[in-house]
């Protein structure tokens, strides 16, 4: 019976497959005559070539792929191609390259002059590329034929306004001419189309150089460096540790008197329209205010010099207070997590702020201790309220710093509370920051089976103690469930075993104490428990 | 039992050994390049008459023919590249063959392998026609530019004694464009006889990417080669078919694969794998659907596999980094049609099902697969 279903089912397949075939075979053939009509037709349409328009690569990159070209060898068919490109424009372009090519070689022996005349033989065959231009101004240069390499870097800056070159050779020559000034524009722009050419900036010290001593005597106002000055360096700071504030401008206030040697009536005038040009920027017309040093901003809104003063001052005289309470801290943030979010705001400017709450922490830090917010709702609900005392902290650090006065308060505290890590470097680098309520909220969002991975090879001691501890300060008083798992975790991982034989008596003192605590718990597994004490070696 | 099925529709004895077969792009004809016994190169261009073959042209020349291309051509003038047994690199166009469009002395050795793209293609890039030859050269060519190629990417010189020069320089036997979704993009993948697999990118210049099979590879090809790297299928001397995922690159691992080892042993009716671990020739994915794709095998057997993505084709692995996740190849179908070596096939782009392949027994079949659009 099976066979004879096998025996029709091949049958059946056998004829499926010839149907199938022969249909497949009738679709090709009427496919063949449709193909036929479209072929037919394409013949008639008129030529075009593929997507001719389209740079050829070695032409983008011109001149690495030239040199790992081989030599072409003589043609050995009639038809072989020569090296000429069809398009006439390239064709002229080519030729244009191989006259400026003999012209590289006379500038590597020497012979400028041959080559200022295969260059300009060059731009007359092929008017439109800057590098001609360029190399002439490079030979006219070195002849110390200055105006006209100014000459032609200007024409090479019309072709291609950002020529770097054109620009570097220009400022070479008017350098050399004596024009500063000049120079200087050219510099300027050279940093500004390649803020790291090393070349332009050492120019650029230079010229400054060569401009103050001249300004010494008659030259635009650059003032000489003091020995006093102090420069500010910005502050490196991880991201989450940066001000999420708008950035405000501070009125910029000129300390040091004028010049004062000078007469008025020999000093160099720049006017509005030449800074304009110099720094490339039009600010329009500025009233000139008279006697006083401040420099007028364009933005009004800022405050006036005499409140950034007070401002200083305020902070200077809020500096040991700050420094005081500088360890209570988490009690300014403590508030503001227990409470609502609308009583405390801290205004951005009151240094006073710290004061007051001096007071409220001591009342608030034990709720906080021993009634944990959940760490995701922390993060969140924090997140927009203590942006107000970070900025605070952000402006007294600035301060401090810039009044030389390098006590850099640590400030791990003003953090939030970070995700759970995903992975042990993070791990590592977030735990060390953490205060100790954080540690236990940063181990809590850990999961538990994860933790073993994320622990690794760079689990230390400091690291197991300082776990320990959170362990006993935070998870036993909290009869965390969980303790005896992250227990179990830990020892898992492979440190564990050194680690524990390492353990310091105070640190066993802490892991009875924990397993004492256990022991007493509702919810205890004595296989758990007994697997625990063998592990980390205490009976 | 609905499995697609490989059908020999028409078959045409020849007189010289075929060497590649190539669809004209838009027609129901087909060009085979080849070698006669004298040693010149022959092209014969064939069109599909309902049941039988008619031969529309054939062109001797001097030197024979190895391998050719269309695919930087496009629909309207058709241009096919040719390199031949000299290292030179022609351009014929079909219309006129006895001159050719382009003609340069391209390599030392004879030129294995060839591939081309941005013909018919839209913004993927300039047509270019990359070759590579048994004097260990990969050269990247735009016809409108003159002797010399874009992109050459050449062993550096002999490092040898001497004596053993021939084990140094290495025999490039398999090239593929890759990558080309946007007009500056393009990558190129060479195989070598050592097993070395290459990737270099045309963009940079630089090698994206180096690793070695256990085989020489005779056979590479993108699923697809317009839109950014994705599949790559590689085969190789005994038996080897590797595919790779293309779309994730580990900086340590690279490109993770899924690997086949019996892809050259031919398959008999009842399914039972049998015979010597053969080279696997060719690859050549469906126009139509990149997910299938179809082998030549030493033992002039092909077959069809589908390949299948994993659920996640992206996981990180412990450091963070992302790695790729190989797929699953099953097969679908096979066919053995001839006693020798199946080395050259090639599915029409218009006619799903249609394919041309040529076998070293000196002759050529035309090819149905039925029920492809079932995939």
């Amino acid at each position: 019976m099976s066979a004879q279903e096998k025996a029709f089912e091949l049958q059946r397949q056998v004829r499926q497959n010839a149907r199938e075939y022969e249909n497949s075979v009738k679709d090709l053939y009427s496919w063949e005559q449709d193909i036929k009509i479209k072929e037919k037709e394409l013949q008639k349409s008129p030529l075009s070539a593929a997507n001719k328009d389209l740079p050829v690569r070695s032409h983008v990159q011109t001149d690495k792929a030239r040199k790992e070209s081989p030599s072409s060898s003589a043609a050995s068919s009639p038809t072989e191609k020569q090296d000429l490109p069809v398009d006439p424009v390239a064709q002229q372009y080519k030729k244009a390259n191989d006259i400026k090519d003999r012209g590289n070689t006379y500038v590597k022996q020497g012979e400028y002059e041959k080559a200022i005349v295969a260059y300009s033989t060059a731009i007359a065959v092929y008017p439109h590329d800057p590098i001609y231009h360029i190399n002439r101004a490079l030979c006219y240069l070195k002849q110390e034929r200055f105006d006209q390499c100014v000459e032609d870097c200007e024409a090479a800056i019309a072709l291609d306004k950002l020529c770097v070159k054109a620009y570097y050779r220009r400022m070479q020559a008017n350098e050399s001419l004596g024009n500063n000034m000049e120079a200087l524009k050219d510099c300027t722009t050279v940093l500004a189309i390649e803020p790291k050419n090393i070349e332009a900036k050492r120019s650029l010290a230079r010229i400054n150089d060569r401009l103050r001593k001249i300004s010494t005597k008659s030259g635009p106002n650059f003032t000489p460096d003091r020995p006093g000055m102090i420069e500010i360096l910005p502050i490196e700071k991880p991201v989450y540790k940066r001000s999420k504030k708008a950035m405000r401008s501070v009125p910029v206030v000129d300390v040091v008197s004028p010049r004062a040697a000078i007469d008025d009536s020999n000093q160099l005038r720049i006017s509005d329209e030449d800074i304009d040009k110099i720094f490339n920027s039009n600010c329009g017309i500025i009233e000139e205010v008279k006697k006083t040093n401040q420099k007028p901003t364009p933005t009004p809104d800022t405050s006036s010099p005499p409140k950034a003063v007070t401002i200083a001052e305020s902070s200077k005289e809020a500096k040991p207070a700050k420094q005081t309470a500088g360890k209570e801290a988490p009690a300014v943030e403590a508030p503001k997590k227990t409470e609502t979010h609308k009583d405390t705001k801290i205004a951005p400017e009151s240094d006073s702020e710290t004061k007051p709450s001096s007071p409220k922490k001591t009342a608030v830090e034990v709720p906080k201790v021993q009634t944990p917010v959940s760490p995701p709702k922390t993060t969140i609900e924090r997140s927009p309220e203590v942006k107000a005392p970070e900025v605070n902290t952000v402006q007294t650090e600035k301060i401090e710093q810039s009044s030389s006065n390098n006590a850099m308060s640590p400030s791990p505290i003003e953090r939030f509370l970070p995700p759970a890590p995903t992975s042990t470097a993070q791990f590592h680098v977030t735990w060390k920051e953490l205060s100790g309520p954080q540690k236990y909220q940063y181990l809590k969002s850990i999961e538990v089976p994860n933790l073993c991975k994320i622990l690794g090879a760079g689990f230390d001691s400091d690291t197991f103690a300082d776990l320990l501890r959170t362990i006993h300060d935070y998870f036993v008083p909290n009869k965390e469930p969980n303790t005896a798992a992250i227990l179990m975790e830990v020892s898992k991982n492979d440190e564990f075993t050194i680690l524990a034989m390492l353990m310091s008596a105070e640190e066993k003192k802490m892991v009875s104490s924990i397993f004492k605590a256990i022991k007493n718990w509702p919810s205890k597994n004595p296989a758990v428990l007994d697997n625990l004490y063998k592990e980390y070696g205490v009976a | 039992m609905d499995k697609p099925q490989l059908i020999e529709h028409l078959h045409e004895s020849l007189n010289y050994t075929v060497y590649d077969t190539k669809w004209v792009p838009l027609s129901a004809k087909f060009v085979i390049l080849g070698s006669k016994a004298n040693g010149h190169g022959i092209m014969d261009i064939y069109e599909l008459n309902q049941d039988k073959l008619v031969k529309v042209k054939s062109v001797e020349k001097k030197v024979a023919f190895k391998c050719g291309t269309f695919g930087a051509a496009s629909l309207r003038n058709r241009h096919m590249a040719i390199g031949d047994f000299e290292g030179r690199l022609q351009v014929l166009d079909m219309e006129q063959p006895d001159l050719p469009v382009y003609n340069v002395k391209a390599h030392n050795g004879i030129i294995n392998t060839i591939d081309a793209i941005g013909g018919t293609q839209i913004d993927c890039g300039a047509p270019e026609i990359v070759t590579g030859s048994r004097d260990g050269a990969v050269k990247v060519w735009d016809i409108r530019q003159g002797q010399a190629p874009v992109v050459d990417m050449s062993p550096p010189p002999q490092m040898g004694d001497g004596v053993n020069n021939s084990s140094g320089r290495r025999d490039c036997w398999a090239v593929a464009f890759g990558n080309t979704y946007n007009a500056e993009e393009r990558i190129v993948a060479a195989g070598y006889d050592n097993g070395d697999l290459k990737l270099f990118d045309l963009r940079t210049l630089s090698v994206r990417w180096e690793a070695t099979m256990k085989n020489g590879i005779c056979g590479l090809e993108f699923d697809r080669r317009d839109i950014p790297m994705n599949k790559l299928a590689v085969t190789t001397l005994e038996g080897g078919l590797l595919v790779f995922d293309m779309r994730t690159q580990h900086p340590t691992k690279g490109f993770s694969y899924v690997e086949e080892r019996n892809a050259g042993r031919s398959v008999g009716t009842n399914g039972v794998i049998s015979g010597p671990k053969a080279t696997v020739w060719v690859v050549r994915h469906l126009p139509q659907n990149r997910d299938l794709f179809l082998t030549g095998g030493g033992t002039g057997s092909i077959r069809l596999w589908q390949y299948e993505y994993p659920d996640r084709r992206v996981i990180d692995d412990s450091d963070g980094n992302k790695l790729g996740v190989a797929g699953a190849l099953s097969m679908v179908s096979a066919a053995t049609l001839s006693s020798q070596p199946v080395h050259c096939f090639d599915w029409h782009p218009d006619k799903l099902g249609l394919a041309v392949c040529g076998a070293f027994d000196q002759s050529v079949r035309v090819l149905i697969t039925t029920k492809l659009n079932t995939f």
